[in-house]
């Protein structure tokens, strides 16, 4: 569960003190509620997301989280260049504790990602679509309660994309996802609830169509 | 406190309600996680992930990285050795000047290495910060104790180089010697850590510090003895901390060993507790600043 209270955010540019990004905000995101998060480029979502994985910091406001949640998964950032596909995965899963079981999680990874032999070559000869695969597969060997995705989900190509929705369709019982996607389909597919930000508020919707729609409605306007 | 629990704190909330545990009985490939970590856990098992991929990423970045990682050093005193030899110096002081160089050069590098790769660690590792448990200090740690560990098994090669030529590596004040080391990758840690802070408000400081730190090979009496100015000079050179440890580093090899009379162990240890402090102060007060580089 995560719970939001009172939440603000704004940053320090080299101008001073930015506008407000978020505003006031509050909920709460029960265990295995998927949300898809919605918005104009530039709303926030991103920056909520980082919040919510502990990235970052409101600068006035709360947040708690009381199970394990990911880091935001999404284009760039995590994986050093040099490095082989294997030797960002044992990275990622010393940082995470798990020092007795890399064998089996790297075995988990590497059946996941799909990279064949380019699992032991160095991540800048990678495509931006395999980066993505392993990064996401990478997420997969640690069993978090709650999944953060920024665009994940929509990478790599559409084999690799149906594989990760069963994955987490399978795993619906005990993980959800937090996401952002201007794909209404990529929500769709793995999300119940929404949430709308709109001029720094969030809007709660009980139904994910519901907050589609309202965002279709407020972009209109 | 604003912000509520974050960081390294929300990994694995102690808290955490027995419902909220993995489940063994579903049936799925998930592996289990273990019990909660300590946050000292955690940090060290962060240092211990950056140390060994560091030294991936610098041994086998290329195939004969760790190749040059070796022989950089030997290069530097091998060159030395050969000059000093031309010029028909064989002793300083009461010292082999193989030995001289070679001491004094470890000491001058350990500084300087630790310094220089602690300065940017914390803009080459930002794709890290994606993942909470990291923090750019733990970036700077992990690189400094890396240098540390590397410099110590460079100077192992160096003296048993050394001694299939003849020089024989026998510090009488092994414990100096190590006091030495230590001293100088404190005053680089600290100075690394001071910099990159810095640098992260004003990126122009590196450029500036690259310029007025060349000279410092020249001054803190690597390739020539201190000790053989008249002490108005001494006095001025040996305000620079640098010298302090390159001095103690020699004087650790023999007690006849004379050096620099100005030599003080408590200089440099104050000198670099003082940049350690405030390197410290910095990055925890500026970590996000630090981070979003």
């Amino acid at each position: 569960m995560i719970t939001v209270r009172n939440l603000y955010k704004r940053y320090r540019t080299s101008r001073g003190v930015g506008p407000w990004v978020l505003e006031d905000l509050t909920f709460t995101i029960p265990l295995r509620l998927s949300v898809g998060i919605v918005g104009a480029n530039g709303a926030g979502k991103s920056t909520l997301l980082r919040i919510l994985a502990g990235l970052d910091k409101p600068t006035r406001g709360e947040v708690e989280r009381t199970c394990r949640v990911s880091w935001p998964l999404g284009f760039g950032g995590g994986l050093q260049g040099t490095l082989t596909g294997r030797q960002n995965a044992k990275f990622v899963c010393r940082i995470h504790g798990h020092e007795a079981d890399i064998p089996e999680r790297l075995e988990r990874i590497e059946d996941f990602a799909m990279l064949g032999k380019a699992f032991d070559d160095p991540i800048r000869t990678y495509s931006s679509g395999m980066a993505a695969r392993l990064r996401f597969a990478i997420s997969l060997a640690f069993d978090f309660d709650i999944y953060i995705s920024d665009e994940a989900t929509s990478a790599g190509d559409s084999a690799f994309r149906k594989r990760a929705a069963d994955e987490f369709r399978r795993r619906a019982n005990e993980a959800s996802v937090i996401m952002v996607s201007h794909d209404p389909g990529t929500l769709q597919r793995f999300c119940t609830a929404g949430l709308l930000i709109l001029g720094g508020k969030a809007h709660w919707f009980d139904k994910l169509d519901d907050a589609l729609e309202a965002y279709k409605e407020s972009s209109a306007a | 406190m604003p912000g509520g629990p974050s960081g390294k704190l929300a990994v694995f909330l102690p808290t955490l309600p027995s419902p909220l545990r993995p489940r063994q009985d579903m049936g799925s490939s998930v592996i289990n996680t273990q019990a909660p970590r300590s946050h000292l856990a955690v940090t060290l098992g962060v240092w211990r992930a950056l140390i060994l991929r560091e030294a991936e990423a610098k041994l086998f970045a290329s195939r004969v990285s760790w190749v040059w990682v070796l022989l950089e050093p030997v290069f530097q005193v091998g060159y030395l050795i050969v000059l000093y030899t031309a010029i028909r110096v064989h002793k300083v002081g009461d010292l082999d000047t193989a030995m001289w160089l070679m001491v004094g050069l470890q000491a001058y590098f350990i500084f300087r290495k630790t310094s220089d790769r602690v300065t940017t660690a914390a803009t080459d590792n930002s794709a890290l910060y994606a993942y909470r448990q990291v923090k750019p200090i733990d970036t700077l740690i992990a690189r400094a104790l890396l240098e540390g560990a590397t410099n110590l098994v460079t100077l192992a090669l160096l003296s048993a180089l050394l001694l299939l030529f003849g020089h024989v590596f026998y510090p009488e004040f092994p414990l100096g010697l190590l006091r030495a080391l230590l001293g100088m990758w404190t005053l680089g840690l600290g100075f690394g850590m001071t910099i990159s802070a810095i640098s992260a408000m004003v990126a122009e400081i590196r450029l500036v510090l690259q310029v007025v730190i060349r000279p410092l090979y020249l001054i803190s009496g690597i390739i020539f003895p201190i000790g053989s100015l008249s002490k108005p000079y001494r006095e001025i050179l040996m305000l620079n901390p640098v010298a302090h440890g390159v001095e103690m580093a020699r004087q650790s090899l023999s007690q006849g060993y004379e050096g620099v009379p100005e030599t003080d162990p408590a200089y440099l240890f104050l000198f670099a507790t003082i940049l350690l402090l405030v390197g410290l102060v910095l990055q925890l007060r500026f970590a996000m600043q630090i981070a979003e580089r």
